[in-house]
């Protein structure tokens, strides 16, 4: 019988012991964070749908660490930093998300996938009753981002780098994804996980903002909700389309999103139900499912350790505090414009965390006034919010690339 | 271009476009009242207009 090694029959523990002791506790703090956040997940603290993938993947890969050749240590789930064509045959055949990430992860497929399930799940008939309200809104909520990019600047980050951690303050996890891949591909895994990890935050957070900046007398203003037009499918369409085409023409660097927003939103209009379905199930879940997933096997404590993350967090946090102050603030104007009419609790839900922000605004002001609806309202103002970050990020990426 | 510039020319242009497309929507909805305005003369005369015998 050879001789029993157990550290080399036991090569996650090996790999702990005998590594970096920075890189071990990392290791051992992302394990804990990734079961944290399967809890929290199941629990509803935070987003379960991306955070019991992601949770898991996290946990899973920084345990599974081995020995791959005698001098080098990693694990056989994934290798983001391969670009050498032979090398990725290599991975992809090894590494068993390897063919998820290479194709559908480093390209933006999966972010545009998101964003058609986004497109078929939003209703743009909450835009197109209060145009320029909406976008107004929205336009005040792009605040975090356009505020945070030279704030970024000025901590150290390049300029590519600073665009995709500012695009945080548009609230839409698979525009900082997309963007970042665009922008800063060294950077996207903790960018992309700050963002999601902050989006599932909102829910919890921006209620307090709410309170302390709108007094509850203001809180509880109803708004006429019979003055909202009647919007057929065809004016969807016909809005759809044209937006789309002339968003295209822009910013053809961005054409994916708005392609795949817009395609969704007029699958939608179109009524095909079996094309609705099928977007709005296997593929909106599935993707997420995986992106989810990817993000969480991506957490390796050797790929995310980096220096720039701590920053990444006080930036990304700073750009969704300044959004939702200034999503407030937009909706304060409005309601100076029509005279104390609009509610400014609205202006939450320009920041375009759909439909969260906006379910935080109409439960808050349903705690003052129960009578009071402005959902119809609030989610123009998310899904203009959309809109606007995709305008963003297109012209950061078209700018900077 | 500086950090101050860059954001500040995209939030320019962000705010064009965005209230660009705003008043597509509002354009939109001002071609399409028209129509149905212009539509209900025509039906009406088409009614009122005495059928030619055949």
């Amino acid at each position: 019988m050879p001789q029993l090694d157990v550290l080399y029959l036991f090569q996650g523990i090996a790999t702990l012991v005998m590594g970096d002791p920075l890189i071990a506790i990392g290791r051992i703090v992302l394990i804990a964070l990734g079961i944290a956040f399967v809890y929290l997940g199941a629990r509803g603290t935070l987003e379960p749908l991306i955070m019991i993938p992601m949770g898991v993947g996290m946990a899973s890969v920084n345990a599974a660490v081995l020995y791959l050749s005698a001098t080098t240590m990693g694990t056989i789930f994934i290798d983001p930093m391969v670009s050498n064509p032979v090398k990725l045959l290599d991975a992809l055949q090894i590494n068993f998300l390897q063919p998820i990430y290479t194709y559908t992860f480093s390209n933006g497929l999966i972010a545009c996938l998101v964003f058609m399930g986004i497109g078929v799940i939003t209703d743009v008939g909450y835009v197109m009753m209060a145009p320029f309200s909406s976008m107004v809104i929205a336009i005040f909520a792009e605040l975090g981002t356009i505020a945070t990019f030279p704030v970024a600047v000025w901590m150290g980050l390049t300029y590519k780098e600073a665009a995709s951690i500012a695009i945080v303050g548009g609230a839409d996890g698979p525009m900082v994804l997309f963007t970042s891949l665009m922008l800063a591909k060294d950077l996207f895994v903790p960018i992309t996980i700050v963002a999601y990890l902050y989006l599932s935050l909102t829910y919890g957070a921006y209620p307090f903002l709410v309170r302390l900046m709108v007094p509850k007398r203001l809180r509880g203003i109803k708004m006429d909700l019979k003055s909202i037009p009647k919007i057929s499918s065809g004016e969807k369409l016909t809005f759809a389309i044209i937006t789309c085409t002339i968003l295209c023409l822009l910013f053809p660097v961005a054409a994916p999103l708005f392609m795949s927003f817009f395609l969704g939103v007029i699958v939608k209009e179109s009524g095909v139900t079996r094309f609705i379905e099928f977007i709005e199930g296997p593929v909106l879940y599935g993707s997420t499912f995986f992106l989810g997933l990817l993000l969480g096997v991506l957490c390796e404590a050797n790929t995310i350790l980096n220096p720039k993350v701590l920053i990444l967090l006080i930036l990304g946090s700073l750009a969704l505090l300044i959004s939702g102050i200034g999503g407030i603030i937009g909706g304060y104007v409005m309601y100076f414009l029509t005279k104390g009419k609009f509610n400014p609790v609205v202006g939450i839900a320009g920041v375009s965390c759909v439909p969260t922000t906006a379910k935080v605004a109409q439960k808050e002001i349903q705690k003052v006034n129960r009578h009071a609806l402005i959902l119809p309202f609030a989610m123009g103002a998310n899904v203009s919010g959309v809109i606007t970050s995709a305008i963003i990020a297109a012209i950061f990426v078209t700018l900077l690339r | 271009m500086g950090p101050l510039q860059v954001a500040v020319v995209t939030y320019l242009i962000c705010t064009i476009i965005s209230l660009g497309v705003a008043g597509i929507i509002k354009l939109l909805f001002g071609i399409i009242k028209l129509q149905r305005k212009e539509a209900v003369p025509v039906a009406a005369e088409i009614s009122v207009k005495p059928e030619p015998s055949r």
